[in-house]
């Protein structure tokens, strides 16, 4: 820290609350997606109460939520410095098949398997980032290559579903703790942690980056390490979250993964952070996740069939980009 | 330590030396040996024209980049600063000419980036950031700033007033200003000179580069001249008069040559008329002629109007206003508009402007005339080769082949190729918008020779030049904006340097010369 | 002589992708002695032209640096739809064929205009074109699977046309085809020079965002033209057929010389890259080494490749 001479900048100490982050217009699209929920949440409950009867049913939800929540999380992080995750669909299966082809009962052993798997993603992560920074190559590219790489992997562990997994790891991840399920425990951990991380020089770091990269390395930003830690953060949510599905369905999928890379997009998307960089918020992304996934509800109280959930999932998104994308032409051509 | 402040005594030792400070682009040598000496307690201007080496200067010493030889000493210590961080830390902050603010992050952010007040663990404190930056702009005088709007939503002017405050506020010891006043209102000026004499008066030194005469007499102690990469004068302002000045930034280039004017037969009659042209916020109300076979001058410092006002003629702009090429009306969205109609520009920017570098010269000069040269969609091959050697031969673009990418050639050849591609567009109004820009000189008399060439052809020219000399001995008419404006219209005799300098900065008076 | 001389210099990714590929030939004709034959190389070389009728369009829009993620869905779209409507007629092939590339050509037009109008990253417009597209056709069908293809259609894509290869043939007037358009007609230079600097083709009066639209048209028929072709080939589709094609298309563009940072690239190269791809798999098949392998091995490529063309842009 330079020690100013000047002006005095004093901060008060210690505070309980978000340090003084303020709301403002610019942030409506930030709060958008909590309002889908209601919206959705509304619809769907109105139509069909029996959908939400009942803990077993919270948990039911709540565990297809916490893992699109830890990678959209993720891919938040990586979406404000301008670019994409496109692996986190690798990763994951190749972290499933690891975690259902490699039995352990439970304990110290498990628990290595799991920080094994973890540490893997880390290390995904920071190859990533060392492509995307230290060479010009765009980040789509290099996790599009990565994605397959990964993916390759994932099949030569796995080459059909199945598998078996841990018991100690799917009695770990499921059920209630203390009466709560932990899903919805582990849901509102993530919000409490994108609380603690958002004041932090790191995203304010992030945000820079996305918002002017050129100006950013003047301001003395180290751009490289950034990035390399923003797309191991995400990595590593990845891999948290091939735990937990894989805890869930108890089997592995040797492509299991890819469906969280347009999902992911999606909750980030609709969680109003902006796809150009500069602007985003992971808490928005979550309940953006929350939104996308009661689309198959509403599929399901309207009647239709399941395979309608692949068609409005990939439209909403196209509309959301494109609202997104068209405010963003207006507002950046100043 | 840079907080040092020291009572500055004019003959002290030099406490900001550069010596022999070399930097080549590619081949280009932009800073061949400079020096410069500014002592503590001093306001150093530092003046020359485009392309002299200034801006290098303050890459160098921002640490945007690094110098290939040379010395910096910062009171008889050695710098060596590899980043803009470690300049910052060795108590140099600059006042960057494009900015240095992050559009998306608030005021109160940008101000303070990297310092900002934090609570446990390293976490930004907002609240605190905030009344911290309204207060730090109130105690500078600047206090009607709102410290939670982005950088983006700010005016241009108070954009830059940002950029200002933000290296005050670091109390440095060393304050680089470069072009620092280019988008400020004259009040603002004001505002900013008695801040760099308290700054001064305190111990710090400012090198003030600028490119108005008027600002530098008024402001700084001392002023040195760079001329192609290196210094070529020094001293007190008051020993540096403004003759002495211009002689030293045009140098040995008082003889360059120009092409003698055409006669101007009475009644040439207008090509282009244009009345009350806005394109806020810099453009606001202009009107003006052009006149077959004629080049009309545009004048006036940068950020008056002189860019919109071009973009705008070329349909590359929104604007408001009536545009009449022979008299006819014209509805100008598009570029495709205005080539259709027979305006054509040649940008300011040839690298991210003007031409496609990555292909070939012969893709480059064709592309704005593929219809002429096809049919039914197809290139014919022999039309395209003859419009290409025409062009080339015509415009003595020194080059190997035509299938050579247009990277590889030098700065006047690249603007050689722009130039034949916007002529073969066939224009009755070409717009040219500051084209002898980092060209060279043999180069630049190609072009003021085929000026006149399209000029006796008929072909009308509207001709930008930040190169006072340029404009004087090129054009047959001036008119010099200020404030969105034209704030005077010389013709004839009344076309010299000093009287479109002195409108460009003074605004409303004739001088006579 | 020149001329040829900085043509070569030029086009060096391209030279350099054709040689690899004769490598790969001659290590494959090393491992086993069956892998010259007519028979092997004509398998080979129409198991690359799938790729070679996808990578037309993903070329041109990786050109313009973008990329066309719908392929899979449009590819496996119209080939399972062809067949769910044909049911096994070849006679109703003249009205199913120009409606499925119509529906390509529509599925196109959507993602090129809202990347070029709208501004939507090509990423998250195709991709999110890829799910729309295969949640349409899972209602349509019911689940996305049909056999029993045209005849006539297997008959094309397998038979000999004057003794050569019907479907090669095919690739070769494509290929002649595209050359043509990108090398010698007006649309094609003005792409070279949108994919360039869009900014300067602008002021040089290119309408750069209909050209940026063009790119996915051709790809999206391209994509539902190659799903016809690997119905006949297959002989059934399902709805993931065509997701192979994602990444192949992608990386035989890119391995083909095509630079994504814009401006530089060729068809041509792009047939080396499709060619190459297969070879590989080829060549790892040899080695009893199956999908995983071969997706590991893509991916390393499409890195290599990049990396190696912004080392060129770099050079100078």
């Amino acid at each position: 820290m330079i020690p100013t001479t000047g002006v005095a900048i004093r901060s008060e100490g210690r505070r309980r609350l978000p340090v003084g982050l303020r709301l403002t217009w610019r942030d409506v699209p930030l709060l958008m997606p909590y309002l889908y929920v209601l919206a959705l949440g509304t619809a769907v409950f109105v139509l069909e109460p029996r959908l939400i009867d009942g803990p077993g049913a919270v948990d039911a939800r709540f565990s297809l939520i916490v893992p699109l929540a830890l990678v959209a999380f993720g891919q938040t992080l990586v979406i404000v410095t301008r670019g994409v995750d496109l692996s986190v669909g690798g990763l994951i299966s190749m972290a499933s098949a690891l975690l259902a082809t490699h039995l352990n009962e439970s304990g110290p052993l498990l628990v290595l398997e799991a920080l094994a798997v973890l540490a893997a993603g880390v290390v995904v992560g920071v190859l990533n980032g060392l492509l995307i920074s230290r060479t010009r190559i765009q980040p789509f590219i290099v996790t599009l290559a990565t994605w397959s790489i990964w993916g390759g992997v994932a099949y030569a562990i796995l080459p059909i579903e199945g598998g078996k997994v841990s018991p100690g790891l799917i009695s770990a991840l499921t059920g209630p703790l203390l009466g709560i399920p932990k899903s919805v425990l582990a849901v509102a951990l993530l919000f409490l942690v994108w609380i603690w991380l958002r004041p932090s020089r790191f995203v304010a770091d992030l945000i820079a980056i996305g918002s002017d990269e050129d100006r950013a390395r003047l301001l003395g930003v180290r751009i490289g390490l950034r990035k390399i830690e923003a797309y191991a953060l995400c990595a590593l949510l990845a891999s948290l979250a091939a735990l937990w599905v894989t805890a869930q369905t108890q089997a592995g999928a040797p492509s299991g993964g890819d469906q969280f890379i347009l999902n992911s997009i999606a909750a980030v998307v609709l969680g109003g952070t902006s796809i150009f960089g500069g602007k985003g918020s992971a808490a928005s992304s979550i309940a953006g996740a929350v939104a996308f996934l009661m689309i198959p509800d509403l599929v399901f109280t309207l009647n239709l069939t399941s395979f309608w959930s692949v068609f409005f999932q990939g439209f909403i998104l196209i509309v959301a980009v494109t609202f997104n994308s068209l405010v963003q032409l207006r507002t950046r051509t100043a | 330590m840079s907080g040092a402040r020291t009572e500055a005594a004019a003959g002290t030792a030099g406490a900001l030396a550069l010596t022999g400070v070399r930097k080549s682009f590619g081949g280009v040598e932009a800073l061949r040996g400079a020096n410069l000496t500014c002592r503590r307690g001093e306001i150093h201007a530092l003046i020359g024209e485009n392309g002299a080496g200034k801006s290098t200067l303050v890459k160098v010493l921002s640490g945007a980049i690094q110098a290939d030889v040379g010395d910096v000493e910062l009171d008889g210590r050695p710098l060596r600063v590899r980043s803009p961080r470690e300049a910052q830390a060795a108590g140099i902050s600059t006042v960057f000419q494009e900015l240095s603010l992050i559009p998306d992050l608030t005021v109160a952010g940008n101000l303070f980036y990297g310092r900002e007040p934090r609570v446990r663990a390293g976490r930004i404190d907002y609240r605190a950031l905030r009344s911290a930056a309204a207060e730090a702009l109130a105690q500078l005088g600047l206090g009607w700033i709102d410290v939670a709007k982005t950088a983006r939503e700010l005016p241009l002017s108070d954009r830059q007033l940002l950029e200002i405050a933000k290296s005050l506020l670091r109390e440095p010891a060393v304050l680089v200003l470069d072009e620092a006043t280019s988008a400020l209102l004259p009040e603002q000026v004001d505002w900013l000179f008695a801040r760099v004499r308290a700054f001064a008066e305190r111990g710090g030194i400012a090198l003030f580069i600028s490119h108005r005469l008027e600002e530098i007499q008024h402001l700084s102690h001392r002023v040195t001249v760079f001329r192609a990469g290196v210094d070529v004068g020094s001293g007190p302002i008051a020993e540096m008069p403004e003759a002495r000045l211009v002689e030293l930034m045009l140098g040995r280039r008082v003889d360059r040559v120009y092409p003698p004017r055409l006669p101007a037969p009475e009644g040439r009659e207008v090509v282009c008329e244009v009345v009350g042209l806005s394109a806020p916020p810099t453009l606001r109300d202009v009107s003006l002629e052009v006149r077959r076979g004629e080049v009309l001058g545009v004048g006036g410092l940068q950020g008056q109007g002189q860019l919109p006002l071009f973009l705008a003629l070329f349909g590359a702009r929104r604007h408001a206003g009536q545009v009449l090429l022979e008299r006819q009306a014209l509805r100008l969205r598009k570029p495709a508009d205005a080539l259709a109609a027979g305006i054509a520009l040649i940008p300011e920017d040839r690298t991210t402007e003007g031409l496609c570098l990555a292909l070939s010269i012969r893709d480059n000069l064709t592309l704005g005339s593929l219809g002429g040269i096809s049919r039914g969609g197809l290139i014919r091959p022999r039309r395209e080769r003859d419009l290409v050697d025409s062009l080339a031969s015509g415009l003595s673009i020194n080059m190997r082949h035509v299938s050579q990418e247009v990277l590889a050639l030098s700065g006047g050849n690249q603007q050689k190729v722009l130039l034949g591609r916007v002529l073969a567009q066939k224009p009755r109004l070409l717009l040219m918008y500051d084209a002898t820009r980092g060209v060279d000189v043999g180069t630049k008399a190609e072009i003021y020779r085929l000026m006149r060439e399209l000029c006796a052809e008929g072909v009308a020219i509207l001709f930008y030049s930040t190169d006072v000399n340029e404009l004087a001995n090129l054009a047959d008419r001036v008119v010099v904006l200020h404030d969105g404006v034209v704030g005077m219209h010389l013709d004839g005799d009344e076309i010299t340097e000093s009287n479109i300098l002195a409108a460009a900065v003074g605004g409303l008076r004739k001088a006579v010369s | 002589m020149l001329a040829l001389w900085i043509g070569l210099r030029r086009n060096s990714p391209i030279a350099l992708a054709w040689g690899v590929a004769a490598l790969l030939f001659l290590i494959g004709t090393i491992q086993a002695s069956g892998f010259a034959s007519y028979a092997h190389t004509r398998t080979v070389l129409i198991t690359a032209s799938f790729i070679g009728f996808v990578g037309v369009g993903q070329t041109l829009c990786m050109l313009t640096g973008g990329i066309d993620l719908s392929i899979p869905a449009n590819l496996a779209g119209a080939a399972v739809l062809t067949a769910f409507l044909a049911e096994g007629h070849s006679s109703r092939l003249w009205w199913i064929v120009p409606l499925i590339v119509g529906f390509g050509i529509v599925v196109g037009l959507a993602n090129g205009i809202g990347v070029a109008y709208a501004g939507v990253p090509p990423i998250i417009m195709t991709l999110g074109m890829n799910s729309v597209i295969q949640g349409l056709l899972l209602i349509y069908t019911h689940g996305g699977f049909a056999s029993a293809p045209p005849k006539s259609l297997v008959d094309l894509v397998n038979g000999n046309t004057a003794s050569l290869s019907t479907d090669l043939l095919i690739w070769i007037a494509v290929a002649g085809f595209a050359t043509v358009a990108l090398t010698w007609s007006v649309f094609g230079r003005k792409l070279y020079a949108v994919g360039t600097n869009p900014l300067a083709a602008f002021l040089a009066g290119v309408n750069v965002k209909r050209v940026l639209v063009v790119p996915y048209v051709v790809s999206g028929a391209g994509a539902a033209l190659t799903g016809l072709l690997v119905l006949g080939f297959l002989g059934q589709a399902f709805v993931n057929m065509g997701d192979e094609y994602l990444f192949s298309s992608a990386i035989a563009v890119a391995v083909g010389g095509t630079s994504i940072l814009g401006g530089r690239g060729h068809y041509v190269g792009t047939v080396a890259g499709a060619i190459i791809l297969t070879l590989i798999a080829a060549n790892l098949n040899l080695l009893s080494l199956g999908t995983s392998a071969v997706q590991i091995s893509y991916g390393l490529i499409l890195l290599g490749a990049v990396f190696i063309s912004t080392l060129r842009v770099n050079r100078r």
